[in-house]
């Protein structure tokens, strides 16, 4: 971090300035922290007249009824807490990996359908990517017209796609999810590759070529280990959006294919919001590796959300 | 096969998967929209869409003049992308003036005020509604500023549900417009603050003279970019609020959403979307093009 050559500022103000600091940082902390919180709460801690800011008997039951699935802990949700420790333990001493309540299902069918869509989205959008930083293909306005497909809102294009897939049978499917996916992440991965590959000076994959490599032996052989970082950074990114999308999964997936998001709108949905304990305790898991991905890129978020024109 | 694969010149040939993408995803959902907004075509007439009655631009006739729904939606979508763009970037604004200068521990409260754009955001908005219930900590704490009991309904009353749902939306994306200012104001090269500094400027006189002309663009450019995602809210309102009560919070998505596909009109909806999609192409076509040229 370079030096900052403003003005030196007086006490008080150093003062009001680090208060400011506290104030936003707990701003920010508080909806974070309560639903950690919460998630370790027993149920007659969730809504109590007064809220309670620190688990007094902190629990895992939350956790367990996410591994389990609410339907194995049947009764005892709004009695008190013997009832859910009795109800779980009579019926989930062994974990049922089934149905559409068990957070496994949906947790690995967010993995395939994020992993998949966003190497697709990668792949395809790293050729375009290079064909508008080196050949500057179709002027401006092929990559504006890429990045208008980020521009509309994903309902008014999500519509006449139900339409077709209800045609093409692939509503609710792995499949479809991940071609709308790869679709609706392809701006971000071309603009953010194009900010990459502009950095990287383009006489040395002419050198690769006059040395005897084909143009695409170039790309795969000299481009890609070079813009690696960049490319990396680009794939977590994607990944975080797609893990993320709650709107096109909705509409697009009934039963087979549920991913997190749709989960945890059912988990809210199917109770209007009361069952406060493992909603959290799901939306922290769910978190997590968004929070890690996010922290392993945090230097070029600032580049993916503008499309590569903040470049730092 | 391959020799005619060969003749194709190389950049076409690198754009082919993409174009592929982009007509499955794009240009041919464009065309069915259209067509299905002309009919009167719902899943529950059991025929194919190719086979709806023609009507022409009765749904288009219906939606944007007759229909108070849609006009509200888009109305209350626009006041809500005003005010959070803007409280959004004044806040961004503070939190990156506050963070100019270095102190110990500045690299971990970076990354704690970055934490709320990494959550989903559903589930932002299932922290809020567990902050805005009735007995829920935000009333509890209101009540020890205000000194008295505090049992605001938020997401029941029509205009706190609207304010809600502008809260939840300010924490989590004002850590974007930080981030996006903080570059900016990194970028400010530091031999012009020193010569302004020499010559005896005060800190906002630089402020206001120096570095916010200088960051201009960056500023339009998140601007724009949030602007832009606001229109689309959908995932928090869907949580907090369901576009309740009554439809006094419904954005212009919950009513597609919630109009489409509880009584699936979805030649009505198409009509809707497409007109959506007009103004998005030509606002993003004007807006964007001046932004974006600045950077290529």
């Amino acid at each position: 971090m370079k030096e900052v050559a403003y003005n030196e500022e007086s006490k008080l103000f150093g003062v009001i300035r680090f208060s400011l600091i506290a104030v936003i940082v707990l701003f920010t902390m508080f909806p974070i922290y309560w639903m950690v919180a919460t998630s370790f709460k027993p149920v007659q801690e969730w809504t109590p007249p007064k809220p309670i800011y620190f688990p007094k008997d902190p629990t895992l039951y939350n956790y367990k009824t996410v591994f389990l699935g609410p339907g194995r802990a049947k009764g005892g949700w709004w009695g008190s807490d013997q009832g859910v420790r009795d109800s779980l333990e009579s019926t989930g001493a062994k974990i049922r990996i089934s149905g559409e309540s068990s957070f496994f299902i949906p947790f690995v069918n967010s993995m395939i359908v994020c992993v998949t869509s966003t190497f697709l989205s990668i792949s395809i959008g790293l050729l375009a990517a290079y064909a508008i930083s080196r050949y500057r293909f179709g002027g401006n306005f092929f990559p504006f017209f890429i990045l208008s497909a980020r521009m509309f809102p994903p309902i008014a294009v999500v519509i006449p796609l139900v339409v077709m897939f209800s045609t093409l049978r692939l509503l609710d499917t792995h499949f479809g999810l991940i071609i709308v996916y790869t679709g609706f992440t392809i701006p971000f991965s071309v603009w953010m590759i194009k900010s990459f590959l502009d950095d990287i000076p383009h006489e040395l994959e002419e050198a690769a070529i006059i040395d005897g490599m084909t143009k695409f032996q170039a790309i795969i052989k000299v481009t890609i280990p070079l813009a690696k970082g960049g490319i990396a950074a680009t794939s977590l990114f994607i990944f975080i959006l797609n893990w993320s999308e709650f709107l096109i999964a909705f509409l697009l997936t009934s039963t087979r294919v549920i991913t997190l998001p749709i989960l945890i709108s059912r988990y809210f949905s199917t109770t209007q919001g009361h069952l406060y304990g493992p909603q959290a305790a799901l939306g922290t898991i769910a978190t997590i590796p968004v929070i890690i991905f996010g922290f392993m890129i945090q230097k070029h978020l600032a580049r993916g959300l503008t499309f590569g024109a903040v470049k730092k | 096969m391959f020799g005619l694969f060969r003749k194709i010149p190389f950049p076409i040939a690198l754009i082919i998967p993409i174009e592929i993408v982009m007509m499955f995803l794009l240009i041919f959902p464009l065309i069915v929209e259209i067509w299905v907004s002309l009919t009167n075509w719902t899943p529950l007439l059991g025929v194919n869409w190719w086979h709806a009655d023609f009507l022409g631009f009765e749904n288009y006739y219906k939606i944007a003049i007759k229909d108070h729904r849609f006009i509200n939606a888009v109305i209350r979508t626009s006041i809500i992308a005003t005010i959070c763009v803007t409280v959004e970037l004044g806040l961004g604004l503070l939190y990156a003036t506050l963070l100019l200068k270095d102190f110990p521990g500045k690299r971990i409260v970076v990354s704690i005020l970055l934490l709320p754009m990494m959550i989903i955001p559903l589930v932002a908005g299932y922290n809020f509604f567990m902050l805005f219930i009735e007995n829920g900590p935000i009333n509890q704490i209101l009540g020890f500023i205000l000194g008295k009991k505090v049992e605001l309904h938020w997401l029941s009353d029509p205009n706190l549900g609207l304010v809600a749902v502008m809260i939840a939306d300010i924490w989590e994306w004002t850590p974007l417009m930080f981030l996006i200012l903080m570059a900016g104001l990194a970028s400010v090269p530091q031999n012009q603050v020193r010569a302004a500094v020499s010559l005896g400027a005060s800190n906002f006189q630089i402020f206001r003279y120096l570095t916010i002309p200088l960051i201009k663009h960056i500023i339009l450019i998140a601007v724009v970019i949030r602007g832009m995602e606001l229109f689309k809210i959908f995932d928090v309102v869907f949580i907090l609020t369901k576009g309740g009560p009554g439809t006094s919070t419904e954005t212009i998505s919950f009513y597609l959403y919630s109009a489409g596909f509880t009584y699936m009109r979805m030649g009505y909806i198409a009509a809707g979307s497409f007109i959506v999609l007009a103004i998005f192409l030509t606002a993003s076509y004007y807006i964007l093009k001046p932004v974006m040229k600045e950077i290529i």
